[in-house]
């Protein structure tokens, strides 16, 4: 049973990697448990987005580029516009990178 | 239909009587009058193959370049490039088929531009056997057919109306397969761009005669014609007589430069 590790290289995962590798330098944790708190972390992400998240946002750009391998999409917009609502969120250039929501973790 | 290369019209005249006229207008009061129909052949799809004489790894390549899919299961894949607007199928053994293309001139240069994408990542590309393997083209007739009368005269079509709409009109000299609907489109796929050109000339003197009447006036739809243009500006090799074929019509003046593909890397 494993969830995508797609959501520890987001500003939060980043923060928990990093207070992870202070409290593994200070001796406080094993590298295991760092380990586990990260498996844990994936698995309880992508059961809140798939569960506890009912809005929507929805965006239009030029596409610059796409890529399509193991299941991946990685796309480069240029001149995105990100709509939410009552929010619009305007930008030059966006990295998406998508993995297919129906067969994640079982 | 997508509206791509305009070949160079096909030209047919019917003698009324014996006499042999000059192709130019029929307005000589007391000679015969020769008809002179002239067809718009317009090429939607050129295919073609070539290898790369080396193994690829289809992995690394999915992973290092842009516009590519990777499709583990068929072992396969798909790239893209904007100018000319054509889609690659890359095997690890190195054949590539290159599709999309509008003329046998893009189609070559689109080869060389996938071959010069791969070479990029660093593969000893060789661009070897390069050969176009089929045209797809088009032509409306301006009148209607009776298929049906047709294909119980002529012994090479194959009609099957359960099956297909059209009737499959296979001729040998020149080698092409055509598709003869009721409405007066034909479509044709050949080898070569010139076998097109043959086939619907061979074509038309067997099927005038089974003239159904004129076929229904097209409305012009305008997202139509603006896909014709857009087209035309994914094309590199464009001859005159296809720029002064679009000349009349607006041109999009929001297709710029800086819409395509330059050589420069898109990461």
């Amino acid at each position: 049973m494993s969830a995508y590790q797609l959501y520890r290289n987001t500003t939060l995962g980043q923060c928990l990697q990093e207070s992870l590798d202070e409290l593994i330098q200070m001796g406080q944790i094993t590298p295991q448990l760092a380990l586990k708190v990260l498996l844990q972390i994936d698995k309880a992400i992508n059961n809140a987005l798939a569960t506890r998240v009912k809005s929507r946002v929805s965006f239009k750009g030029k596409l610059n580029t796409y890529r399509f391998c193991d299941n991946v999409w990685t796309f480069v917009l240029n001149t995105a516009e990100f709509k939410d609502v009552g929010e619009i969120a305007k930008v030059d250039k966006v990295k998406i990178v998508a993995c297919d929501g129906k067969s994640a973790d079982k | 239909m997508a509206e791509g290369v305009i070949l160079q019209s096909a030209h047919h005249h019917q003698p009324v009587a014996s006499q042999m006229m000059p192709l130019q207008e029929p307005a000589v009061a007391e000679a015969p009058v020769e008809v002179e129909v002239n067809l718009d052949i317009s090429i939607s799809n050129v295919v073609c193959s070539f290898g790369t004489k080396c193994h690829l790894n289809l992995k690394k390549i999915a992973m290092e370049g842009s516009n590519v899919e990777y499709h583990r299961q068929h072992g396969m894949l798909n790239m893209r490039i904007r100018r000319p607007r054509t889609t690659a199928s890359v095997w690890s053994s190195g054949k590539i088929t290159c599709t999309g293309a509008m003329s046998e001139e893009d189609a070559k240069i689109a080869a060389r531009r996938f071959a010069r994408k791969i070479q990029k990542m660093g593969y000893k590309v060789k661009f070897t056997n390069f050969r176009v393997v089929n045209v797809l083209g088009t032509c409306s007739l301006p009148f209607c057919l009776n298929i049906d009368k047709f294909s119980r005269e002529h012994k090479e079509a194959s009609y099957e109306p359960e099956l297909h709409p059209g009737v499959t009109y296979k001729i040998k000299d020149p080698k092409a397969t055509l598709k003869i609907f009721s409405t007066g489109s034909i479509t044709v796929t050949a080898p070569r761009v010139s076998n097109v050109q043959s086939a619907i000339e061979y074509i038309y003197p067997l099927v005038v005669d089974f003239n159904a009447g004129p076929r229904p006036e097209k409305l012009i739809n305008p997202e139509q014609l603006l896909n014709k243009h857009k087209r035309l500006a994914n094309r590199v090799h464009v001859s005159q007589d296809e720029i002064d074929q679009y000349e009349d019509s607006e041109f999009d003046s929001e297709l710029e430069e800086s819409d395509f593909d330059s050589e420069e890397s898109q990461d």
